[in-house]
């Protein structure tokens, strides 16, 4: 992988890690607006750590989720996550919402109107202060980065 | 004009079946996408140029050699897979994308040739 598109993995990886720590630790010593900043950056960082590897030299927007999705319909991304394709677009599929609502809960990068359409009436994910509150469940997203079985591609 | 295969789990055995199991992938689940084909002359590389209102904006600002700056369609490229044997490169752009690079106003970051010569795959 060229150096640019592995830096914007490697530190979407570390936003994510720095998110899973901040939830497992026994005092809120960030808040959860904080928290879903470093979900929303590992989100986008991973998706532009795809597009880098597509156009080094682009200037890519801050809500980079939908367009990321959309074109990782692939045979080889599916067979290095070890699925066949429909399982993958299936993945693809149900994990979009779920990508949108990260998106759109940092206001100045979700796409206001477009990813809000699909929240639920009653959720608040743009401004999550819901813990503690009946219902309230964290987020729990396994993010996995394997060097080891890279997509193979083309020429960039 | 190509015709569809049905079954995205076969492995497509020559490469107009291979256009058409990539844009029935792609296809699925989209209210709404036609998708074009760029025939690769030497029949190793699958094109598809798919278009829908639903796909954001793909043109990004790209900074030039002489300093100044361009809007570009970035293309995907991927390697084969063993139940896909054959490299591919997707452009997902909306409508006025489509016009606009059929036009020459906007243009793609690899030389695809003419993309008059674009042909609409039918999918199911």
């Amino acid at each position: 992988m060229p150096s640019k598109p592995r830096a914007y993995a490697e530190q979407a990886l570390a936003d994510f890690r720095a998110y899973i720590a901040s939830g497992e630790a026994d005092e809120n010593f960030i808040g959860e607006h904080h928290r879903l900043q470093l979900l929303q950056m590992a989100l986008e960082k991973l998706a532009k750590a795809f597009f880098y590897h597509a156009e080094p030299d682009a200037r890519y927007p801050h809500n980079v989720a939908l367009s990321a999705i959309n074109r990782l319909r692939s045979h080889a991304i599916a067979e290095a996550m070890g699925l066949k394709l429909r399982s993958l677009i299936w993945t693809l599929d149900s994990a979009k919402p779920v990508f949108l609502q990260i998106e759109a809960a940092s206001p100045s990068v979700g796409l206001d109107g477009a990813s809000m359409q699909i929240l639920s009436p009653t959720s608040s994910t743009r401004f999550p202060s819901n813990r503690g509150r009946p219902g309230y469940r964290p987020i729990r997203i396994h993010l996995k980065l394997d060097y080891g079985q890279q997509v193979r591609s083309g020429p960039v | 004009m190509s015709h569809p295969s049905t079954d995205l789990e076969s492995v497509p055995k020559n490469y107009g079946s291979a256009v058409n199991v990539l844009a029935a992938a792609h296809a699925e689940g989209l209210s709404s996408v036609e998708i074009f084909h760029i025939h690769d002359p030497q029949e190793k590389v699958v094109r598809l140029i798919e278009v829908s209102s639903e796909f954001p904006e793909s043109s990004v600002q790209r900074n030039t050699q002489s300093n100044g700056t361009e809007y570009i369609v970035p293309v995907f490229p991927m390697g084969p897979a063993h139940d896909f044997p054959f490299r591919s490169e997707v452009v997902q752009i909306t409508q006025d994308e489509w016009v606009r690079l059929r036009n020459g106003e906007l243009k793609l970051n690899k030389d695809w040739g003419d993309l008059k010569s674009a042909v609409k795959v039918e999918h199911a």
